[in-house]
């Protein structure tokens, strides 16, 4: 079972890597609008990353509709139950 | 397991740990080119590519001299999404010798830059250009008989030869694995299978003759299986040309493409002897004791190790023997074992002794006088390989344990024989050569006459052992046979 805490951590490393800034931390609500150089393309990359990372499948019409990164962490720990 | 070679570029070694601080560091290098393509050589993913690309790219802005890298100023155009294919490009060449610069146009102009000499693209007066056309931009249709899009790929390579002067290198088509007729679809003429089929072959023969250059993409697809290949998903998501899982393979293609271009292609290949060309070690298992059988299942391997040396003699690929053993009994093996392929007439250098790995390297170099990067070694001992690639940080490997899969070899192609006349031997070079192959001497005369770009598609992959074959839960990948 994955962890919330565990999804936190690794999606931190990612995004760290995807959008080149070790300083960066995630929180819930935490949104594309509040990151700097989260554009559609860091996006793309970001969703393939986490394909990857936690090895679940994102549907066009789940990443459409997710709102922050609490709703990613959500599907991600959904994704692997 | 087939999967994973080929996303993870499983034959280079793992990055560093610190990786990501070294790729920083490179600004206040004094030689920041070497360290550059040292990095370079390991099996690196997008983010680590892009790390390097970003590098590059602040050096380039600062001024800073790349030597000994060859800068190339590639365009890249296509169909598709391409920002996260060209910081691996960039990333990837620098493995390959080349700091490359490239020049991309905003999404779906791509035809209006080629054919308008004013465009970017023709201004920037790029060394190449690659077109990233996939068969959803091409007009495949049954009516045409994929001829329409034969001739927009001819008017493309035109356009761009007469208003830049750049080289294209163009991309033959992976079919998409979804049929309509099933195995039918090859013969039928309006299938996309077909349309495809016809385009590839037709796309070959138009680029015969030549200077632009064939990138077989298809194979390379193919390789890795169309299935896995094409993500529709991806595509839909962001028009993102073939699943992202393999950018860092199609750019370290595109890497060897561009370093054979600039002459960067490797010519010899260095064998150790022990459980590389046969299993055990003749020193102590003696004559009888190594095993090479025919129908043995160990020995297949080994024999399939040995056909393909032969196989890239042929071609012209120089081979040596570099292995510690004694030298009377190394060669016995060589002479006298029936079951051997590889015989002492086909190798130029044969070293058996107990010096120290840099001695030796560096007196095969000079005997065959190719520099140390034209070298790749065939080596089942990772300390030995270690060695090595500490001498030779850009050196390449190839892992022979029979037992696991065998990696593919990595020769840049197309073969460029424009070789610099200092490190290419003629036929009239010392005669302490031993038994150069008449396909060398052939070949470098021919080189010295003029540049030859081959664009042959170079794909091998060698046969496991049967042990592995009979374990392998992923049947699809058993039984690889060799072929050029």
């Amino acid at each position: 079972m994955l962890t919330t805490d565990t999804v936190y951590a690794r999606l931190n490393t990612l995004f760290r890597d995807v959008l080149d800034d070790d300083s960066l931390v995630l929180r819930e609500d935490t949104t594309a609008k509040d990151v700097e150089g989260w554009d559609s393309m860091a996006n793309v990359q970001l969703m393939l990353g986490v394909e990857r990372e936690f090895g679940v499948h994102l549907s066009a019409g789940q990443m459409q509709a997710l709102r922050n990164v609490g709703d990613l962490v959500s599907v991600i720990v959904k994704g692997r139950a | 397991m087939i999967g994973n070679l080929f996303e993870e570029l499983a034959w280079l070694p793992a990055a560093p740990a610190d990786f990501k601080e070294r790729a920083r560091a490179v600004d206040g290098l004094q030689a920041p080119g070497r360290e550059l393509r040292a990095l370079a050589t390991h099996a690196l993913g997008t983010w680590n590519l892009r790390r390097l690309a970003d590098a590059v790219g602040r050096l380039a802005a600062s001024g800073a001299t790349l030597v000994p890298l060859i800068p190339f100023k590639l365009g890249v155009l296509g169909n598709g999404t391409l920002d996260l294919i060209v910081p691996a490009l960039i990333g990837s060449a620098l493995r390959h010798g080349i700091a490359l610069q490239c020049v991309t146009v905003p999404y779906g102009l791509y035809a209006q830059q080629i054919l308008d000499p004013e465009s970017l693209i023709n201004r920037s007066k790029c060394d190449a250009v690659l077109l990233v056309l996939d068969a959803r931009a091409l007009p495949l249709q049954a009516e045409t008989y994929a001829l329409g899009a034969l001739e927009m790929v001819d008017r493309f390579r035109e356009a761009l030869r007469r208003n830049s002067g750049a080289t294209c290198i163009v991309q033959t088509l992976a079919a998409f694995p979804e049929s309509l007729f099933g195995s039918a679809d090859r013969r039928i003429t309006a299938t996309p299978r077909n349309l495809v089929d016809t385009f590839n072959r037709e796309l070959i023969a138009r680029l015969g003759g030549t200077s632009d250059i064939l990138f077989d993409v298809a194979a390379l697809a193919e390789t890795i299986g169309l299935a896995r290949w094409h993500c529709p998903a991806q595509w839909n998501l962001a028009k993102l040309p073939f699943a992202d899982a393999y950018i860092p393979l199609y750019a370290d293609h595109v890497g060897r493409l561009l370093g054979a271009m600039r002459g960067k292609s490797r010519r010899c290949l260095v064998l150790d002897l022990d459980n590389t060309l046969w299993g055990g070690v003749v020193g102590d298992d003696g004559l009888e004791g190594i095993e090479i059988a025919e129908g043995d299942a160990v020995g297949e391997a080994f024999r399939a190790v040995q056909r393909l040396a032969l196989d890239l003699r042929r071609r012209g690929i120089v081979l040596a023997v570099s292995s510690k053993n004694d030298d009377a009994i190394a060669r016995r093996v060589l002479r006298d074992h029936p079951e051997m392929l590889l015989r002492e007439n086909h190798l130029a250098v044969f070293q058996a002794n107990w010096n120290d790995k840099a001695t030796n390297i560096k007196a095969i170099s000079e005997e065959l006088s190719l520099g140390l990067d034209s070298f790749v070694f065939l080596d089942d001992n990772p300390a030995e390989r270690g060695i090595i690639r500490q001498m030779l940080p850009t050196s390449r490997f190839l892992n022979s344990r029979p037992i696991r899969l065998i990696t593919p070899a990595r020769w840049p192609q197309p073969v460029t024989l424009r070789a610099s006349r200092s490190r290419t031997k003629t036929a009239n070079g010392p005669s302490s050569m031993n038994a150069i192959p008449s396909a060398w001497h052939s070949r470098t005369a021919s080189a010295m006459s003029r540049p030859i770009i081959l664009p042959s598609t170079w794909r091998f992959t060698l046969r496991h052992s049967t042990k592995l074959v009979v374990r392998a839960s992923f049947s699809s990948s058993t039984s690889r046979t060799s072929s050029i």
